[in-house]
């Protein structure tokens, strides 16, 4: 990353106040392409993306050893969307569940109770993981299946992963594809993102399908969101600590 | 299979994924390469000079090197190119020359016409004649002098004076005294029928009332805001802050002490002002004006003929997108244009 | 109970409508800061204009940094012959007085202030200095601060302009090698600095005075009716109050000085929760003026608004999460399912959760500091310890107009030097 600008005898480095990226409109059209291509290429293959989380779906459920049935496919315009469902898994049902829930909540609790020293925003974290595991056992016992069932979740979440995984290189394209970078590393950086992407939401929305149905659906939406927020994190670090190049009006001011 | 195992098997791969995400900033944590503050330099006041200064601390070593060239006087020929640094006692330049690296004089340097140069720098005086073309920067420790057409891309710097002639341009010019001459078109302005009038000791009678300008607070210095256009007339005194959020015409003879703003276009007719002038569109400076003070305008500044920024005692600076000098003038201090050039009147 | 839902879900959707707003003013922000060229005007003026000034560094206990702040200072390019330090020694009860004296002994531009008595906080004790300014423009250090020898020709080079009433420069912790916490505040100030003040600034919209490393034009101080010393926030009361009688507020980021960030997270909370309380006091009183006032655009107004408001976010955001959890379980069907609240959704956790991260991230890039920015997801641990602090404080705040209080208690900042 170079943040300088040439004196014609070396390099003087701007000051931090007065540098910024020059918009680029040839290489936001060049990302907008690469954009079209991908969407369309997933329109095309309609059901590849969703197939591919099915397949990760269906291997974790297996591997857990969660029993599951195959439900009659829904559609999002005119992608196919799997669904499952998995009505006869209840952790609480038996007691060594019930207890090792409990005894977990209460363990957490315990941590923050007895270790003082724990940063705030840790102990703030434990303590509602150790909150909701209780509470989660209190629901999974009284309504051992409630209304809202982490299947309904799962194939609304389903559908946002898909519809994000269509628009992503669009809303990324107005970010990434202005940088100043050459053509060939926005396609591979870009393409190699999309993809880390769509993998990512696959995984985390099949854990999160089944840690739903194990633990309640009491802390989805906050797990969620945190996956969602290091995810992106991940991806803003591989682009911008990479990608970043000043362009300032030539002799601008000396640091 | 047991539920509780269940749960935690499905966990791993969740935990395995976010560690994985958190990885390079559980080392950046733990094992620190990046910690340290941001530096701040020390002095932020600018010296104008800093590249040929620059130049100089890199090119020292060169004298002593027994193969530099021109130690003495140097003359080269007309349409000579040459791609080597040049440093010499006195070095004079023929109509047509091409430096492609820098060159340092110790007492004076000279380009003919039509010359072209990376950057000069020189202990005593630089001398280009018409339609010479800098690449990059000028510094002389003595009197700089510019002929028609000159155009220097970045800056013109003098330890004593820069002179310009018509149509010369730069980006920053900087100099205990910068003067022009080019030819002079009076400014062709539009005086806003509907703004309201402003003198001092009487007050004008406006759609029935008495209007004064409305002080903030009240206190001594303390700031006048006035919405809309506003014309101070040649006998107004001002002697406090004023904003006005419109054009603001001030015309001949008023007195200014304060500094003025205003949002729209700024006129001074031809006044003595003791203060900042800023204004968010075009800053005209009429002929026979003298600014004690910087002025600032966002669109354009414009100085007319005889206009006098500063004192030689106590240097001011003009700022604005684009700055055009008229006729004859001198600012003490600097000129910068932040988009576009500071043009002479050509 | 059909209405105690309906309510719910309206509540959501409206936390929803203002996190959106939050997420969209984030983006444009650190989108203008990237992309717009940015051109330091004030500072062509730095050195050349010369008023008087008057600098007020107020300490209460602060033997162990106070004459770190006058040493630097002494160092300053501006000229001292017209140049007033006042270090207001405020109640102290340790050396700090001492100290002070002994230094105002070899150096006449420093003339300390002791002040015995009085009300708590910082406010109360610059009231009772103003008497003894004698500067046009005052200039505002905390006693841990660190002033470069540039940095006063800076903050002073925009007062040049009429309409400006206060100065904010940037702040810079120095001690940002510490520990996790005092690099994830180096981040946050970094993101708050580089890009949101300087965006605010460069769209003309309401850059905040954060009552140190600033300053203000005595005149205006004048005007608006001097400090207020029942305020907690007084930077953000002053802002506004200079904002309603038509100054404005300049940002000039090239006027960076170090400062020392809180060491441990106790110390941590105790500080949002003030910022906090007294930003949510400013809020309700300059609310209603500042949508009325006419002197100030539409997007200024807004911005202002947002600004005001931004601690209340937190609590809303807090209970929101507990209505849809509790909507989860009894009444799920919050929207029809439609392609578009899909699409709303997905984009949201795209690009909307990303924001302020996006924001640091880039001020972090332009900083030049590119392996610092790994530490970015922790970002989100220091997020949630101010969400749970700032709801804290929100119930003080509401606990204590209830019982009829005028105003909180103050606490100082430890330091850690």
């Amino acid at each position: 990353m170079s943040l300088s600008q040439n004196t014609g005898r070396g390099r003087i480095p701007l000051h931090r106040s007065v540098r910024y990226v020059r918009f680029t409109f040839q290489r936001l059209a060049g990302w907008l392409v690469v954009a079209v291509v991908t969407t369309g290429l997933q329109l095309y293959f309609n059901q590849g993306l969703t197939r591919t989380y099915g397949w990760v779906l269906e291997g974790l459920l297996t591997w857990a050893g969660v029993p599951f049935e195959q439900g009659t496919p829904d559609q999002l315009g005119f992608i196919s969307i799997p669904s499952w469902s998995v009505t006869t898994f209840n952790p609480v049902a038996v007691l060594p569940g019930a207890l090792a829930y409990l005894g977990a909540g209460l363990f957490l609790a315990l941590v923050v109770w007895r270790m003082p020293k724990i940063p705030f925003p840790v102990s703030a974290w434990i303590s509602l993981l150790g909150v909701l595991l209780v509470v989660c056992t209190l629901v999974l016992g009284l309504r051992p299946i409630p209304r809202f069932t982490p299947e309904v979740f799962a194939g609304l979440w389903m559908k946002v992963t898909v519809a994000t995984a269509l628009i992503y290189p669009w809303l990324w394209g107005g970010l990434i594809g202005v940088l100043p970078l050459p053509a060939t590393r926005v396609f591979i950086w870009g393409a190699g993102a999309w993809a880390t992407f769509a993998l990512w939401n696959a995984i985390r929305l099949a854990c999160f399908l089944a840690l739903a149905r194990a633990a309640g659906v009491l802390w989805l939406p906050l797990a969620f969101i945190l996956g969602c927020t290091l995810m992106d994190c991940f991806v803003f670090i591989i682009a911008y600590s990479r990608a970043l190049e000043p362009a300032g009006r030539e002799w601008e001011e000396p640091a | 299979m047991n539920p509780a195992l269940s749960v935690v098997l499905l966990m791993l791969p969740f935990l395995g994924g976010g560690l994985l995400l958190i990885l390079p900033g559980l080392m950046e944590w733990l094992r620190p390469q990046d910690a340290k503050p941001v530096p701040i330099d020390g002095l932020y006041a600018k010296h104008d000079g800093v590249f040929a200064d620059r130049f100089r601390q890199l090119a020292a070593p060169w004298w002593d090197d027994p193969d530099a060239m021109g130690h003495g006087r140097m003359t080269l020929a007309a349409d000579t190119t040459l791609a080597r640094p040049i440093l010499a006692e006195t070095l004079t330049a023929g109509a047509g020359v091409v430096l492609l690296e820098e060159a340092w004089a110790l007492k004076a340097l000279t380009l003919g016409p039509g010359a072209q140069a990376r950057a000069l720098v020189s202990d005593g005086t630089i001398d280009l004649e018409r339609g010479c073309q800098v690449q990059r920067w000028i510094h002389g420790d003595g009197a700089v002098f510019l002929g028609e057409d000159c155009e220097v891309t970045a800056r013109i710097t003098s330890m004593e004076r820069v002179w310009m002639a018509a149509g010369c341009q730069s980006q920053l010019i900087s100099a205990p005294t910068i003067e022009w001459q080019g030819p002079y078109r009076p400014m062709q302005v539009e005086i806003p029928t509907h703004a309201r009038k402003w003198i001092q000791r009487r007050r004008i009678h406006e759609t029935g009332k008495n209007w004064d300008i409305p002080r903030q607070g009240g206190g001594p210095g303390s700031t006048a805001f006035v919405n809309g256009d506003l014309i101070l007339d040649s006998d107004a005194d001002v002697d406090f802050p004023l904003v006005v959020r419109g054009n603001l015409y001030i015309r001949r003879g008023a007195l200014i002490a304060g500094d003025i703003k205003a949002h729209g276009d700024l006129v001074v007719e031809g006044s003595t002002v003791v203060g900042n002038l800023c204004c968010s569109g075009r800053l005209l400076v009429g002929e026979g004006s003298w600014v004690q003070g910087c002025l600032r305008g966002d669109a354009l500044v414009w100085l007319g003929d005889e206009v006098v920024i500063g004192r030689a005692d106590r240097p001011e600076a003009v700022v604005g997108d684009r700055i055009i000098l008229a006729g004859n003038g001198r600012v003490h201090g600097r000129l910068r244009a932040l988009a576009g050039w500071i043009t002479v009147e050509r | 109970m059909k209405v105690v839902l309906l309510l719910m879900k309206l509540y959501l959707v409206m936390t929803a409508g203002i996190l959106v707003l939050y997420v969209i003013r984030h983006y444009i922000f650190t989108l203008a800061r990237v992309f717009l060229p940015f051109r330091e005007a004030y500072l062509e003026w730095a050195g050349m204009a010369k008023p008087t000034v008057t600098i007020l560094v107020p300490m209460h206990n602060e033997e162990r940094v106070c004459l770190g702040v006058l040493e630097a200072l002494a160092r300053t390019s501006f000229d001292l012959e017209r140049l007033q330090v006042i270090p207001v020694d405020d109640r102290s009860t340790d050396r700090t007085g001492e100290l002070v004296d002994g230094f105002a002994r070899d150096h006449a531009w420093c003339q300390p202030f002791h002040r015995k008595g009085g009300l708590g906080g910082k406010a109360a004790a610059l009231l009772d200095v103003m008497p003894r300014v004698k500067g046009d423009v005052i200039l505002l250090f905390d006693a841990d601060y660190l002033p470069g020898v540039g940095l006063v020709e800076n903050l002073v080079a925009p007062f040049g302009d009429p309409e400006i009433g206060a100065v904010m420069g940037r702040v810079v912790p120095q001690n940002g090698a510490k520990n996790l916490l005092t690099r994830l505040l180096d981040l946050e100030r970094s993101g708050g600095y580089q890009t949101n003040q300087q965006a605010r600034w460069r769209l003309g919209l309401v850059p905040q005075f954060g009552g140190t490393v600033g300053g203000m034009r005595r005149s205006a101080l004048e005007a608006v009716g001097g400090w207020d010393q029942y305020m907690l926030a007084e930077d953000t009361d002053l802002t506004f109050r200079l904002l309603a009688m038509g100054w404005k507020v300049a940002y000039v980021n090239r006027a960076e000085c170090y400062e020392e960030v809180v060491e441990n997270w106790a110390a941590r909370r105790k500080q949002v929760r003030r910022w906090a309380l007294g930003h949510m006091q400013a809020c309700l009183r300059h609310m209603r003026p500042l949508v009325a006032n006419p002197n100030l655009g539409f997007w200024e107004k807004l911005d202002g608004v947002l600004l005001l408001s931004i601690y209340f976010v937190p609590p809303l955001t807090l209970l929101a999460w507990l209505v849809s959890a509790f909507l989860l379980l009894v009444d799920p069907t919050l929207f029809p399912p439609s392609a578009a609240v899909f699409i709303g959704v997905a984009t949201y956790f795209t690009v909307g959760n990303f924001a302020i991260f996006f924001e640091i991230g880039v001020a972090i890039a332009l900083d030049g500091n590119s392996k610092r920015l790994r530490l970015l997801p922790f970002v989100f641990g220091g997020f949630m310890a101010s969400l749970f602090t700032v709801t804290g404080a929100a119930f003080a705040l509401l606990a204590s107009r209830l019982k009829g209080e005028s105003h909180v208690a103050w606490d100082k900042t430890p330091r850690f030097r």
